[in-house]
């Protein structure tokens, strides 16, 4: 275990290297792209309001400085970015890093929600669509997670309020806090009512593609010649299960929920736009389609090191869970 | 801008939802969202899903957030229901002899909400701030404002512009002394409500004003949660939203045929019922919203602009082929098919408003005739000699591409436009493009545009020629007249709107279906909101493009 440690030590210092390296280029390649989408900022930002005379867009131009060469601009960006100055956003008029924690935080909250939920549903169904394979719960599981697929997720999130906010009325139709309640007044349960339907939403999005890849590994291991001589050996189907099944399940399920964080992060930013959540997803795809270069590259940042984050993670479970990997 | 990303996808989901809606409606209570919608009522408090949120924040001297601004803010001026102006902060002005300086003189007992008086001091930081913040407020043709003593300010100009109305009843106006770090969170201002709390992308709750000068906003609590429609709509439906801006498909569901539009002291008449949930009814607002197809003007001659880009188009550019279009068009049609009759005819793109040239709108005789388009092509020598359907002149196929953009109604507005075209003879490709990708094709092209600010000087952007401006959609159909700009060019230059009246409906005499026909305007596209039925918006005044609904948010009332 303990040479074993010294080699972890390595491997993620040899990781951060390859982070620091992939930030790079994220930066150069998120401003080129940036740089050559057709989205021109100030247009983005007036809109197509005709009241604003093309002096005035010049003046725009001027005071975001977007009158300069790009490399000239890129320089400034990078070097105020790196003393940890990351700009201001266009859209919110506020500091980058200000926005991102604000919206971050929301964020996270749902998806680790959502995170767990996906992950343990999604490994107990296709547990038991694998023990019953061809059987009518394993064709009822399937079928779920195939409708599960091709449902966009924004149409499920109308359907989940729908049912359980308006017909039902269990749930608040939208929001991360009460309607019309001043902060002071806003209890924790108040808050984790309004997390439980989007956080639901985005979980039961991410369920199927778990539930279909453990389903395969249980049938795979089921029909194993190790569970075979365990049945010969007169283990029960619940021996098996435990002893033999859930180990062998549960490292690739594992793996597969830690990389599913980018999945994660695209799957909030509908999930959001329907629940008015106000979380990341939004501010992301305003800051792409309004060409809001600080703030967009600032959430490019931050998602390349949650996403790696999770990777990493996954890396490194399965470098202690299957010691033959190292 | 905001769900340009989700909107083919979201049409289908909607349809789908108002299936569903159809079917589950019946026998499914929610008391509980009722009794709360009730204990606000008791309360004179209201929840409101209207307009997007100002992400920025409240702050009206660095960057326009339309419509909020008269929630909390002042201005000078305001247009009146008749569209007039009325006084807000102002009580008098005067424009100098050779129009370049306005003075104003303001009322002495205006608040801001800590508790200070409203001085000139104040108005004149809010227009230089605003005017060196470089944001979308256009102060350009102002060179400085100044306090001449503590209730007078003095705005002076670098041209004369009688529009300069428009600017003083857009900024709101800000407290010197406390404008700085944080304003935008946490404004003051002088209007009817005060900010109370903002949660950053959800709500925005505000509180009546009880030191405001004007009349008192008969809501006391008010409180604008930011919703996708769909969610918006079912939040009302479940209680837990008052009001909320909605759209003609969603209202349209459970077959509510079209009305005459009303004006809004016929407002009862806008107030539909029939297929909705109990307790809820659809409100229907005269707008100014307007959708319109802009034609290529010039022939095209090999001429470009500065970047490039090729002007002219040579079927458009033929006038019959404009004419017959806008005979052809069945703009009532429109409104019934598309819009599910939430929306009026359009022939001008100015109905209702007090500068439009009466003599210039089309009768329902001279539109959706394809009889009467026939003939025109006729008259005009196009003809259809090979027989493929099409009608060509000179050896010219009558055939044009129509560049539309993403937003309610417009994909089926363009569909409709193409297949009133084909009927009559000439080919007309539609193609979606957003702001940025239409740029290459848009003076060869014809374009279809949402206009209607509800201000005249919009018929500056959409007919001025000579000195063609910098922005692309203004005017991109290279009209060009010199009649049409020497009105424009006098309006401006008049002393105030009044005077200017006379030049902006001239004008129209030729920019219009009866002149040279640089349009063919649709429909303008009613705003419509979902609300609880007790609910009353008072007397709104016609809504344009991003809306005036609060201009009378002191009327709103629960009776």
């Amino acid at each position: 275990m303990f040479a074993n440690g010294l080699g972890t030590k390595n491997f993620i210092l040899k990781k951060l290297f390859r982070l620091v390296t992939l930030l790079l280029a994220v930066c150069v390649l998120g401003f080129v792209l940036m740089e050559a989408s057709p989205i021109d900022p100030v247009t983005a930002y007036v809109g197509a309001d005709a009241s604003v005379s093309g002096e005035q867009r010049a003046l725009i131009a001027e005071k975001w400085g977007l009158d300069k060469p790009p490399v000239e601009r890129f320089c400034a960006w990078f070097g105020s970015m790196v003393q940890g100055d990351w700009g201001m956003s266009v859209i919110y008029r506020r500091p980058v890093l200000e926005v991102i924690g604000e919206k971050f935080a929301a964020s996270l909250l749902l998806m680790a929600f959502a995170w767990v939920l996906s992950g343990v549903l999604g490994f107990v169904l296709g547990i038991l669509a694998g023990l019953y394979e061809g059987r009518l719960l394993d064709r009822c599981v399937r079928g779920f997670c195939h409708i599960l697929m091709s449902t966009p997720a924004f149409w499920l999130g109308i359907l989940m309020i729908l049912v359980f906010a308006v017909w039902l009325g269990w749930f608040p139709v939208a929001l991360s806090v009460p309607i019309g309640v001043l902060a002071s007044e806003v209890s924790l349960w108040d808050r984790l009512l309004h997390l439980i339907l989007p956080a639901v939403t985005l979980g039961v999005a991410g369920i199927s593609n778990i539930c279909m890849h453990t389903r395969e590994k249980t049938v795979e291991v089921l029909n194993s010649d190790f569970v075979l001589f365990a049945k010969a050996r007169g283990e029960t189907r619940r021996e098996i299960v435990k002893n033999h099944l859930i180990k062998n399940v549960s490292l690739p399920a594992v793996t597969l929920q830690f990389l599913s964080f980018s999945e994660l992060f695209g799957g909030a930013v509908f999930v959001e736009q329907v629940f008015s959540y106000p979380g990341l997803g939004q501010a992301t795809v305003q800051a792409g389609l309004r060409g809001d270069l600080p703030l967009f590259m600032g959430i490019a940042l931050i998602s390349v090191v949650f996403v790696f984050t999770g990777n990493l993670i996954a890396d490194l479970i399965y470098r202690r869970v299957d010691p033959r990997i190292g | 801008m905001k769900n340009i990303f989700f909107k083919g996808l979201r049409m289908s989901a909607l349809y789908l939802l108002t299936a569903l809606l159809l079917l589950g409606s019946a026998g499914c209570g929610n008391q509980a969202g009722l009794q709360a919608r009730a204990e606000r009522i008791e309360r004179n408090e209201l929840v409101a899903a209207i307009g997007e949120e100002p992400e920025a924040g409240f702050d009206t001297a660095t960057g326009g957030h339309g419509a909020f601004t008269r929630v909390i803010f002042s201005t000078l001026f305001t247009r009146n229901k008749d569209l007039g102006w009325d006084n807000d902060l102002a009580v008098d002005y005067q424009v100098s002899a050779d129009r370049l300086a306005w003075t104003v003189k303001i009322r002495q007992d205006a608040k801001f909400t800590d508790g200070t008086l409203v001085t000139a001091e104040d108005v004149a930081y809010t227009f230089e701030t605003a005017k060196n913040a470089g944001t979308d407020i256009d102060l350009t043709m102002m060179k400085s404002a100044e306090a001449v003593d503590e209730y007078t300010v003095r705005f002076n100009l670098n041209r004369p512009y009688s529009a300069f109305m428009e600017k003083m009843a857009y900024l709101g106006i800000v407290p010197k002394h406390a404008h700085g770090q944080g304003f935008q969170d946490s404004p003051i201002g002088s209007g009817p409500y005060k900010l109370v709390q903002w949660d950053k992308g959800q709500q925005v709750i505000f509180e009546a004003n009880e030191d405001y000068y004007g009349v008192m906003p008969k809501i006391k609590k008010l409180t604008l949660v930011f919703l996708d429609t769909e969610t918006a709509y079912l939040a009302v439906r479940k209680g837990d939203v008052d009001v909320a801006q909605i759209n003609g498909v969603l209202a349209g569901r459970g077959g509510v045929q079209s009305t005459e539009a009303g004006t809004a002291d016929e407002l009862s008449k806008n107030e539909k019922q029939d297929g909705l949930a109990e307790g809820l009814k659809v409100i229907d607002l005269d707008s100014i919203e307007c959708y319109g197809v802009c034609f290529p003007m010039a022939a095209s001659e090999g001429r470009k602009t500065e970047d490039g880009v090729i002007i002219g188009n040579d079927v458009t550019s033929d006038i019959y082929i404009r004419k017959a279009l806008n005979a052809a068009v069945d703009r009532q049609g429109i409104v019934d098919g598309i819009m599910n009759g939430y929306g009026s005819v359009s022939t001008t793109g100015l109905e209702k408003m007090p500068w439009l040239n009466e003599k210039t709108v089309l009768s329902a005789e001279e539109y959706g005739s394809l009889a009467r388009a026939k003939e025109i092509l006729a008259e005009g020598g196009w003809q259809d000699k090979d027989g493929d359907g099409i009608v060509e002149k000179n050896g010219k196929n009558a055939k044009f591409k129509l560049l539309y953009t993403d937003g309610m109604y417009r994909q089926e507005m363009a569909l409709e436009f193409a297949e009133t075209a084909k009927k009559i003879g000439i080919d007309v490709d539609i193609e979606l493009k957003n702001w940025d990708t239409i740029l290459p094709e848009i003076h060869s092209c014809a374009v279809l545009y949402g206009f209607g600010s509800g201000e005249p000087s919009e018929l500056y952007n959409l007919y001025y020629g000579s000195g063609n401006s910098s922005i692309p959609w203004d005017n991109s159909g290279y009209y060009e007249n010199e009649f049409v700009d020497e009105c424009i060019d006098n309006a401006l230059a008049s002393a105030d709107e009044a005077e200017a009246l006379r030049y902006w409906q001239g004008l129209q005499e030729w920019a219009s279906a009866r002149g040279d026909v640089p349009y063919c305007w649709l429909a303008n596209a009613n705003h419509v909101y979902l609300t609880a039925s007790g609910f009353s918006f008072g007397e709104p005044v016609v809504q344009p493009h991003g809306g005036r609904i609060f201009d009378n948010v002191c009327e709103w009332s629960w009776n």
